[in-house]
């Protein structure tokens, strides 16, 4: 284990919270239950993560400088906590394991159908190790090199479907034409806990931030302004495909631009969608690898490089047991979605509650 | 700040310079000392021992020493030998009044030096002074007399500019220094000399404005030459290898150049120059990534062209790097990118092609390669032979004989025009060899494989520092307002403030006076105008 190091600058933070939560998200429409609503289901799944960021945040500032498993164990006592931060260990690993095998078999369909999946998955995982072996100071550098890249490709991409009147926004319409019923159940609780709620991590990367306090604002105005950029490529991926379309497709986002065939010069811009997927998997794999091996490290006291192979050695083992990509989609719509109400939702509150009774105690945390 | 230090230093070095010989006093008796000297210098053709001794009068006895060719012979017998033979009042004085009389007032030469040792005195004998050796004085005299021969100043060969000036370093630590210092007027300036390699005993010079250059970063690089013990310095790479931030990697972590101005622009921003005395490359350190694609001449050129030229280095950075791999990847793995046409052009073009892309590309760079290294070797006068074998057996013949394709060819050659692009060989050099990297992961895993390898450059170059500088800064960890002189050049009234990027403090280095005041009255613009 490694002392906290308080490296992280504030835009770093902002960086890092706007990048996370992009991630894969632009390329599948969530909620396409809703069907042409699928944006507003998005807006509730945003809102309603919103108060479990504020949820998380009012956590964080009850115990600043801490990380989840110091709060847990403070919370819940020794051994009860450190139990949960284990848990949430493996949980962490599992998150990390779901986005590695997203990217073999999204690999596996769009770029190298011959290769097998194991070393492309390999190769991923090995540069997340390579990230986390280089220590937490390179990891929140990588957004301030990643996301203007990955911003200006969304642009173009975006540019592009306006300009080349690929979008018609008609196909929005009719704007809840089921009552709201629908929408809420799309959003309730699959979108809420892919990709709003996975901002639990930051319960243990916020402490790093170099300024005394919480990094508050940064991450709330960045909330808001991804939550926005999420909502708009939801009914960009809409406008071009059409609800039904969009519904059927593996990754929506790629079948769009694969729409824009009217340029001459490159045939399709697969190229730059590739780029965005490998780009967003990455980071959210490198995140929760690292989450699991920076829990991993506080409870043991060892450093975070052994466990960085051990952990990674876990998550590419796990990664065979599901047998195939229906298996692994239905994985994670079904029992993954209430796995991920327990940790993001349950857990927290009832932590929080702790922490309020304390506070009733007379308790002040420091700081 | 972290900062990485030497760690696998032998423990038993010593920072004593003259270490390798015995202290050695100089003993009153001339001959006993002349003795001393002859036995450690041994016989050298090129060391004149002169003795003006006239044993029947009782003046004493006078010994000359210096090295021919590296001392002004007309300066030694003119400002030396002659005052002393002719000095009327030596005679009669004690040797202790002689040698007083002889520093302070017969000598007509600027420097005058005392040495106590045999060591200091060989030390100045060797940097081409006149050694005076007086009978009963413990103290020998060094004479400030050297000269010899030396490059003038020309124009750098490795750094061209179209507009700016036109001068380049020397060999001559003296030149290079007296070239900064003429460049920079100020008190601050500081030059610190050092001597480093046990035989070579190299003049090294580290340059820097006192309260600009960050002090941390200073006493870091400080302490690091201090740790070197090495036998010789003849280049300023040994210096560069020897104190550069420690693991493995690939990429420059010190900026090397042959301008005076770029060293002035340099020091002006915080960092510390280092001239080896011996070479017209010095060294500028700390350097981040984005100071190895930014060229003296940027600042001598409208900002928009200058910006236009940044952007089509980093362009040429990405094409010299990335387009062989891209080729291979995209013929081999995903020919359905391209526009159905060109795809049946390439296939047409690889069709009677007997290789797999990636050897083919593999071939026809390495024979690029092979060509470049035997251009910089060759005799002047076989040049044009190598042309033509470049030219036309290499490239058309080998399309035509069906050895390659001829898109492999213009692939090849756009990646070695667009090499030379970048301003700062170091960095050219170091795509060089990552292209291969690239190529190899490219040919295996596609399109895939240049993400990955390019993302694990990305990783690698976020945590390398370079004397505690991130070496991705300004971008990675970001300050928006140095922006404005990474990717493109802003206009100069707009870079108003130094940046901080190297560890100094950020101060305004222009004026602050609105527009229309400072049209009225006389511009003042430039690096050159700096307040600390």
């Amino acid at each position: 284990m490694s002392p906290l190091k308080k490296h992280a600058t504030s835009l770093e933070m902002t960086f890092m919270v706007i990048l996370f939560e992009i991630g894969s998200t632009p390329m599948f429409v969530l909620g396409s239950k809703a069907k042409q609503d699928a944006w507003l289901a998005m807006s509730v799944g945003a809102a309603a993560g919103f108060a479990l960021l504020l949820l998380f945040l009012w956590i964080q500032r009850r115990l600043p400088e801490m990380e989840l498993n110091g709060m847990l164990r403070f919370g819940f006592g020794r051994i009860a906590g450190g139990s949960i931060s284990a848990i949430y260990c493996c949980y962490f690993a599992y998150e990390s394991m779901r986005n590695l095998r997203d990217f073999g078999e999204l690999t596996a369909i769009i770029l190298l159908p011959a290769t097998p999946m194991s070393v492309t998955m390999l190769v991923f995982l090995l540069i997340g190790g390579y990230a986390i072996w280089k220590g937490a100071e390179t990891i929140f550098r990588l957004p301030e090199i990643l996301l203007p890249g990955l911003m200006f490709f969304y642009f173009i991409l975006i540019g592009m479907f306006l300009l080349m009147k690929g979008a018609d926004f008609r196909r929005l319409m009719p704007v809840a034409e089921n009552g709201l019923r629908p929408i809420l159940n799309a959003a309730l609780p699959d979108i809420v806990s892919f990709p709003f709620g996975q901002i639990l991590v930051f319960l243990l990367l916020w402490s790093r931030w170099n300024r005394p306090g919480v990094p508050v604002k940064q991450t709330i105005w960045a909330y808001i302004g991804v939550s926005l950029f999420l909502i708009f490529m939801e009914a960009i991926n809409i406008a071009v495909l059409g609800p039904d379309l969009t519904h059927s497709s593996v990754i929506p986002l790629l079948k769009a631009v694969r729409t824009l065939s009217g340029l001459k010069f490159i045939e399709r811009l697969d190229i730059l969608v590739t780029f965005m997927i490998f780009i967003g998997l990455l980071i959210k794999m490198l995140i929760f690898f690292y989450c699991s091996v920076r829990m991993a490290s506080l409870l043991t006291n060892k450093s975070e490089k052994i466990w960085a192979v051990a952990v990674g050695a876990v998550i590419y083992a796990a990664s065979f047991i599901e047998r195939d990509y229906t298996q692994h989609i239905a994985i994670g719509l079904g029992p993954s979605l209430k796995i991920d109400v327990i940790f993001q939702v349950a857990i927290p509150l009832v932590l929080a509650l702790a922490l309020a009774l304390r506070g009733r105690k007379g308790f002040n945390p420091p700081g | 700040m972290k900062l990485k230090f030497l760690s696998n230093r032998k423990p038993d070095f010593k920072t004593a310079q003259n270490s390798i010989l015995p202290f050695h006093p100089l003993e009153s008796s001339l001959d006993t000392n002349l003795a001393e000297i002859k036995r450690l210098i041994g016989h050298s053709a090129d060391v004149v021992f002169r003795s003006l001794s006239n044993p029947s009068s009782d003046s004493p006895a006078i010994s000359f020493i210096y090295i021919d060719g590296l001392v002004n012979s007309d300066l030694v017998s003119q400002a030396v030998i002659q005052p002393l033979t002719d000095h009327p009042l030596l005679k009669e004085q004690r040797p202790e009044q002689a040698f007083l009389l002889i520093k302070e007032q017969i000598l007509p030469v600027g420097g005058l030096q005392e040495c106590t040792t045999v060591e200091t005195l060989l030390g100045m004998l060797f940097e081409g002074n006149a050694i005076i050796l007086l009978d009963g004085s413990k103290i020998a005299l060094a004479a400030g007399t050297s000269f010899w021969e030396k490059r003038s100043v020309n124009e750098p060969t490795s750094q061209g500019v179209i507009r700016g000036p036109k001068e380049g370093f020397t060999e001559s630590l003296r030149t290079c220094t007296s070239m900064v210092r003429r460049r920079l007027k100020t008190a601050d300036l500081r030059v610190e000399q050092y001597k480093i390699g046990r035989r070579t005993q190299t003049g090294v010079a580290l340059v820097y404005l006192h309260g600009i250059a960050s002090e941390q970063v200073l006493a870091e690089i400080r302490k690091r030459l201090d740790a070197i013990d090495t036998d010789s310095i003849l280049e300023s790479n040994y210096i560069e290898e020897l104190i550069q931030d420690g693991g493995l990697t690939p990429f420059p972590t010190i900026m090397s150049t042959e301008r005076p101005d770029a060293m002035a622009g340099g020091i002006l921003e915080g960092q510390i120059g280092i001239i080896i005395d011996g070479t017209p490359f010095a060294l500028l350190a700390p350097s981040t990534f984005f100071s190895f694609f930014q060229s003296s001449e940027d600042y001598y050129q409208r900002f928009d062209i200058s910006s236009f030229l940044r952007l089509i280095r980093y362009s040429a950075f990405f094409v010299s790097m990335l387009l062989p791999a891209l080729y291979i990847a995209i013929t081999t793995f995903h020919q359905e990118m391209l526009p159905t046409t060109l795809l049946i052009s390439l296939a047409a073009q690889r069709e009677g092609v007997p290789f797999p892309a990636f050897i083919e590309a593999l071939l026809m760079e390495l024979t690029f390669d092979v060509l470049r290294e035997a251009g910089v070797r060759m005799p002047r006068a076989i040049g044009p032979a190598v042309s033509i074998v470049g030219a036309l057996v290499l490239g058309q013949a080998a399309v035509q004989a069906g050895l390659v394709s001829a898109a492999m060819v213009i692939v090849v050659s756009f990646t070695a025009i667009s090499n030379f692009v970048i301003p700062s060989m170091a960095i050219a050099n170091s795509i060089r060899l990552i292209r291969f990297m690239m190529m190899l992961f490219a040919g295996s895993l596609g399109l895939l494989g240049i993400m990955s390898f390019l993302m694990v450059l990305v990783i690698h170059m976020a945590s390398l520092q370079s004397f505690g500088v991130p070496y991705l800064s300004p971008i990675a960890p970001m300050n928006p307002g140095y922006l404005k002189d990474i990717i493109i050049r802003a206009p100069l009234r707009n870079m108003k403030m130094r940046p901080s990027t190297y560890g100094s403090k950020e101060a305004p280095r222009q004026n602050l006076l609105p527009k229309e005041q400072q049209a009225s009255g006389s511009p003042s613009e430039g690096q050159g105008n700096k307040n600390s």
